[in-house]
């Protein structure tokens, strides 16, 4: 008896699939591996260059304009 | 009852009906319209809140991801990965769908395993993703995509293993 096992590509590849239905090409396929990024820091920038920085592990602090050298 | 007074209480429906169907039409999209507008509104507004408030150091960015981050992560489907590039001393940019996964705060994307950035994600995990809400011409019934936000994220990028068969 053969039990398949769903693991967690699988899952991933059809919630990527769902949500981009018009790429299977690049999603579906023998050689397709799905990729996970667990995210450990984050800056974000608005149109006013007012950036604000996120971190998992640290406090965060919002850096004025001179941070758009950053971006 | 004459069948021509029949007729003629028909075709007078049929007339109330194809003049007021369209009205009923417009007036319920200008009801969604109006909803839309007042959900965007709010969301700008709890966004610009949000922004002025950081500005006191008493208020850290810890996880989970602040709400816009959110916001933008799931609306958006196009990220630049940047992979590390030792052997040439630089780095290599791709153009990428992602899909962001809420309930578990990551963003997952898929490569072919004959590609460089796989070739260089097995040997350095460390990426960058560039996400950008591009302004999109949409429906006015939609006003999402704002263009405002541009984001840097860091991460650890992992390859999920397959899935495997097992014979008993």
């Amino acid at each position: 008896m053969c039990i398949a096992i769903v693991v967690l590509a699988e899952k991933y590849r059809d919630m990527h699939l769902s949500n981009n239905p018009e790429y299977p090409q690049f999603i579906v396929g023998p050689d397709i591996a799905m990729l996970r990024v667990d995210v450990l820091s984050a800056r974000i920038c608005n149109i006013n260059d007012e950036v604000i920085k996120w971190n998992v592990g640290s406090e965060s602090k919002k850096l004025t304009s001179q941070a758009s050298q950053q971006f | 009852m004459p069948s021509s007074i029949q007729n003629s209480h028909i075709n007078t429906a049929i007339t109330i009906a194809l003049f007021i169907a369209p009205i009923i039409y417009l007036s319920k999209q200008k009801k969604l319209l109006a909803k839309d507008h007042q959900t965007y509104k709010a969301e700008r507004e709890a966004e610009v809140a949000f922004l002025s408030a950081q500005n006191s150091s008493a208020h850290p960015l810890r996880p989970p991801l602040p709400d816009i981050l959110r916001r933008v992560l799931s609306r958006c489907k196009f990220a630049y990965l940047s992979t590390v590039d030792a052997a040439c001393n630089s780095s290599h940019l791709s153009l990428m769908r992602f899909t962001y996964v809420a309930s578990e705060e990551v963003i997952i994307m898929s490569t072919n395993r004959k590609t460089k950035k796989y070739d260089m994600l097995e040997k350095q995990s460390g990426v960058a993703l560039l996400i950008h809400n591009f302004q999109e011409v949409s429906p006015p019934t939609s006003p999402k995509l704002t263009g405002e936000y541009s984001i840097t994220l860091n991460g650890s990028c992992s390859v999920v293993k397959d899935g495997k068969l097992i014979c008993k």
